[in-house]
């Protein structure tokens, strides 16, 4: 298929409501895959996504973790990159006016060490017109003092989102939680009381691989962000939940991520309740796969009779023996 | 999208011919030629990212099975044990250009990949006439040849040969005096060569030859093969018979260009610098994107940081960097 030659022109409505952000369609690229967003343009017309976001920021610039920061696993990437990023000073200077030129709704994905890093940051990109929302990334699992800990407990997540929230006035409040907790709901709940207007789920699944030959364990830190097909279903399940006890509910739009590759991954992600769909690891397999992904996705709405793709948004039917 | 202009880089090629050079199964090396349908402008250095998903036939995921001899069939998947499951490929695979035929209207691209895993197994099972969707011509900083230099040493090992041939293949075509081009590998096996190589460069039956060979019989190039098992060419290491070619060698002159396993690469530079001669790496490092948008693919690179050095990106700021300026401690 050679998507230059595919027309766009369809009588199916793709456009989606985020909070009020308008999305063309429903694609986005999750955090940290394509990073500041001109990178992939000679690969990728990012201009007919639906959104973008950003590599995870922070206050100060960050090397990352020492190579190797990848490891293929059965249909999975476990990745140590450890937010190596430019910082936020360079980011608003050098990297947003770049971005801006997309013209599509631009997130920024914001990470930190403490609660004060978090809303120096998020108070600096707030003043910037041309992002459309800030996404506090609470749930990586490859820095040291890192993220993870606000993410997997309600009571910090909350405070951490409530500090937030203050700061951030113009722009939208994006939350990515954690598929590593006992119950995402729980989560979910704590930082939407705290002011968060959308959900993104899934982060990645902390992980491990061993070479079995030398018996060192791949990653120089030994765990590894999990993502790809592999997390797919957890991905599902996790929206599936948190869109059905917590988000449905309150009319909090989930943005679904995880182990997206064709738009049969993303159909069954806006069934679970996402309303649009982020693609991250898959975009190292096929640059090209958002905008196959969108040519499936309309094709489906057209064989159900669906006009609009918002309609399908949360209509998996419960499971049987509920 | 207004000003931005979008160059195409995605390409669905077709393959040409793909074979064993010499004995198939795990380990060996394979040569494989793409047609592209359109003028692509390549440079030594640069690099392809080869898509391995399964195909539109193979597209419900089965389990590959490979056997001792390492041919592979395919078994139910009730069958296959996980022991011996080799894993569907995910991340598309980088492999350096070997060489490179430019017309107006088409090109086509010779590279030499080894078997190490599901990613080149899969790629060794395409067949001539299908086709292959690669992203590419990767890499930012690339080959080249400082001024004043009029003789060029290169020093690859294994399948680090393709890009130094393609390197060797541009300079005779601008001006270069003599190239000494030697390879290594463990044993002949391992060789990214033509199983009957000497004997078709001793008929000078050229035309028989793969084009990205035909370098190594060009009157500037002295050719020089070793073997660690001595079971073809010099018994020892490559970096033997680079040594020996030093011995009359003018700094001002001459030019290193290396490729290969990292402790090769290593050796190299630092010879090259004990005799005060310039040497340029290619390096190779875990790839997610291809174009610097990961950050996976980072390489200790020397600086006037507190610590140093500081991480440079393979795909972005190489793949080829001085051999001076890389920090070779692993
Ligand atoms: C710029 C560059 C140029 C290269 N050129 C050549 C070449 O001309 N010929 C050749 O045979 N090989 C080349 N390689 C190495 C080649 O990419 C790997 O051998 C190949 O990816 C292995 O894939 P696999 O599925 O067969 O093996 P796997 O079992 O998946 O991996 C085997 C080994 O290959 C490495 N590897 C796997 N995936 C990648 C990846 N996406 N990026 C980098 N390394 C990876 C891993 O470090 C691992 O140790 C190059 C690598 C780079 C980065
Ligand atoms: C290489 C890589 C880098 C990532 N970097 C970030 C990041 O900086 N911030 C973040 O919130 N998530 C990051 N992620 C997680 C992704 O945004 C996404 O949540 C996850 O990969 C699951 O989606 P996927 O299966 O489609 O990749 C990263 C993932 C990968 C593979
Ligand atoms: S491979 Fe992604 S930055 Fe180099």
């Amino acid at each position: 298929m050679n998507i230059d030659q595919i027309e766009h022109k369809t009588e199916i409505d793709m456009s989606v409501e985020l909070a009020g952000i308008r999305m063309k369609n429903p694609i986005l690229t999750a955090s940290g895959i394509c990073g500041y967003g001109l990178e992939y343009l000679p690969y990728l017309d990012l201009g007919k996504m639906g959104a973008f976001t950003t590599k995870s920021i922070t206050l100060e610039p960050r090397d990352g973790n020492p190579a190797p920061r990848m490891a293929e696993t059965r249909a999975g990437l476990l990745n140590s990159i450890g937010l190596a990023n430019v910082g936020v000073d360079k980011f608003i200077v050098e990297k947003l006016p770049q971005a801006r030129r997309l013209d599509i709704p631009i997130f920024v994905n914001v990470a930190g060490r403490t609660v004060e890093e978090y809303c120096e940051v998020a108070s600096r990109l707030d003043e910037q017109d041309a992002i459309a929302g800030l996404e506090l990334n609470i749930s990586c699992p490859n820095v040291a003092c890192g993220a993870l800990e606000f993410g997997v407990d309600a009571d910090q997540a909350g405070m951490l989102v409530s500090a937030v929230r203050k700061v951030v006035k113009k722009r939208k409040l994006i939350v990515k939680l954690t598929p590593n907790v006992t119950d995402i709901s729980d989560l979910a709940r704590a930082v939407v009381d705290a002011g968060a207007d959308i959900l993104s789920l899934i982060n990645t699944l902390r992980g491990m691989t061993i070479n079995i030959e030398n018996r060192h364990p791949i990653l120089p830190r030994g765990v590894g962000g999990l993502s790809g097909p592999a997390v797919k279903p957890v991905a599902v399940y996790c929206i599936w939940k948190v869109y059905n006890e917590v988000a449905g509910k309150q009319n909090i739009p989930i943005i679904g991520i995880g182990g997206v590759q064709y738009w049969s991954d993303a159909i069954e992600l806006m069934l679970a309740g996402a309303t649009a769909v982020a693609m991250g690891t898959v975009m190292y397999v096929n640059p090209q796969a958002p905008l196959e992904a969108l040519v499936g996705m309309e094709d489906y709405c057209r064989r159900h009779k669906v006009d609009r793709i918002a309609d399908i948004i949360g209509t998996a039917e419960p499971p049987r023996a509920i | 999208m207004g000003e931005l202009k979008i160059p195409k880089k995605t390409y669905q090629a077709t393959i040409l011919e793909n074979y064993a050079l010499r004995l198939p199964g795990k380990l060996s090396n394979y040569l494989i030629r793409l047609r592209f349908d359109e003028k692509i402008i390549c440079n030594p250095g640069q690099f392809f990212k080869f898509n391995v998903e399964p195909t539109r036939e193979q597209e419900k995921p089965r389990l590959i099975t490979v056997n001792e001899e390492n041919e592979t069939s395919q078994m139910s998947d009730s069958k296959a044990g996980v022991d011996f499951a080799v894993q569907q490929p995910l991340i598309a695979r980088p492999f350096s250009i070997g060489h490179a035929e430019v017309q107006e209207n088409t090109t086509i691209l010779t590279f030499i990949y080894k078997i190490f895993g599901a990613g080149s197994l899969h790629i060794s099972k395409l067949q001539q006439g299908e086709t292959i969707k690669v992203l590419g011509p990767l890499g930012g900083n690339l080959f080249y040849l400082p001024k004043g230099k009029t003789r060029a040493i290169m020093v690859a090992g294994g399948v680090g040969f393709p890009p130094l041939t393609f390197l060797a293949d541009s300079l005779l075509k601008k001006s270069i005096d003599s190239i000494d081009l030697f390879v290594g590998a463990t044993s002949s096996l391992g060789l990214p060569l033509p199983k009957n190589l000497s004997q078709q460069l001793r008929s000078n039956t050229l035309s028989d030859l793969s084009p990205i060979f035909r370098v190594i019989a060009d009157p500037k190039v002295n050719f020089g093969i070793a073997t660690d098992d001595g079971s073809e060419g010099h018994p020892g290491l490559v970096t033997d018979l680079f040594e020996r070619a030093l011995a009359d060698s003018d700094p001002e002159k001459t030019m290193i260009y290396t490729c290969g396993p990292w402790p090769m690469m290593a050796k190299v530079a630092r010879i090259a610098g004990e005799h005060g001669l310039n040497c340029q790496a290619c390096l190779e490092e875990m790839m997610g994107c291809g174009i610097g948008a990961c950050q996976s693919c980072v390489v200790r690179i020397k600086s006037n940081s507190e610590q140093g050095w500081n991480y440079q990106l393979v795909c972005r700021d190489g793949p080829v960097f001085d051999a001076d300026d890389v920090l070779w401690e692993k």
